[in-house]
């Protein structure tokens, strides 16, 4: 799968990413990589910029915790962050049945 | 002169080291913002080394394998200076809304702090032309700041926003903190009752907030 498609959703990748847990940004990395099949393929240095403006949008809440002995910058979903993860998935929804629709089989 | 002994292996400067410094040179603007990013990037760098270290990789190639996934300084530097220029922004909005609330309150229609200045006489037609533009001038200024506190904040949920709308932000801010003051001084003077305590305390609740916002801007404009 092109990077280029996967990075226009990372926003709702990290929110979806954070929702069970706080984490912090390089377990946050180790997530999206994880879980998408190593398909997700970005500099990684760039999820920064991403968390920050999450944060000041009001999806993500920031704190610093010990992870591993370590002090560390761990985010976790707010409650507006939760309803636009879930406006996110059934957008996500809607585009892959509509799609698939259309697509059809080969 | 002695030659210097060569560094020790604690001594010398680490890949990561001088990624960061890089990175921290490629970021102008208020070192607060900065600071906290580039903490989160060594941390982040630290994690990494040490996972390819448990991986089997030595020191260096740990360093260098972690430096890769990052991203290399020009990748990610505009990113960086974006955040840092947006966070700039928004606290100018922030000072320029907090220096705005309470000038009418003081100068017109509260304290009335010029009031003492007013002569027997009636006050001259570019007085009031002037009392006319600053009322304009002054709420523009704040509801530009309150927009852009918007767009700073939770306008990011919808908008892709960088550093030129940090540059407008800041200009606004600019304009604002310099027209609003100079009017204002202008008035007191035309009204023919400017005494030195009233010019302290012009001083004092106009000329120093909106020197602070201005200030303010100036540092936002350096970290576009």
């Amino acid at each position: 799968m092109k990077a280029d498609a996967l990075r226009g959703h990372l926003d709702s990748l990290i929110l979806a990413v954070v929702e069970k847990q706080p984490l912090h940004g390089y377990a946050i990395i180790e997530a999206l990589s994880a879980r998408s099949g190593g398909e997700l393929d970005l500099p990684t240095g760039t999820i920064y910029p991403a968390l920050r403006r999450l944060e000041k949008a009001g999806y993500l809440d920031s704190s610093w915790s010990e992870v591993g002995g370590r002090k560390r910058r761990t985010y976790e979903l707010s409650s507006a962050g939760r309803n636009a993860l879930a406006g996110h998935r059934q957008e996500w929804r809607t585009f892959a049945k509509v799609v698939s629709g259309v697509l059809g089989e080969a | 002169m002695w030659p210097t002994p060569p560094r020790t292996e604690d001594e010398r400067m680490s890949a990561v080291d001088v990624y960061l410094a890089d990175l921290r040179a490629a970021i102008p603007g208020p070192s607060w913002t900065r600071r906290d990013l580039l903490r989160e990037a060594g941390d982040h760098l630290e994690d990494a080394t040490d996972a390819y270290t448990a991986a089997g990789y030595t020191p260096t190639e740990a360093e260098a394998l972690a430096l890769r996934d990052f991203g290399s300084v020009d990748d990610i530097a505009p990113g960086f200076r974006d955040t840092v220029a947006i966070g700039a922004a928004r606290r100018t909005a922030i000072l320029l809304v907090l220096v705005m609330l309470p000038q009418a309150f003081l100068w017109d229609g509260g304290l009335e702090l010029g009031a003492s200045a007013h002569s027997d006489a009636p006050d001259s037609g570019l007085f009031h032309v002037l009392d006319i533009i600053i009322g304009y001038v002054g709420t523009a200024g704040a509801l530009g700041a309150l927009v852009a506190l918007a767009v700073t904040a939770i306008g990011q949920r919808w908008l892709r926003i960088g550093r030129r709308t940090a540059q407008l932000t800041a200009a606004w801010s600019l304009a604002t903190a310099m027209i609003v003051p100079i009017i204002g001084f202008t008035m007191l003077a035309l009204t023919g009752g400017l005494t030195v305590l009233l010019a302290l305390t012009a001083l004092a609740f106009m000329a120093a907030p909106f020197a602070l916002v201005a200030l303010s801007a100036q540092r936002t404009l350096a970290a576009c």
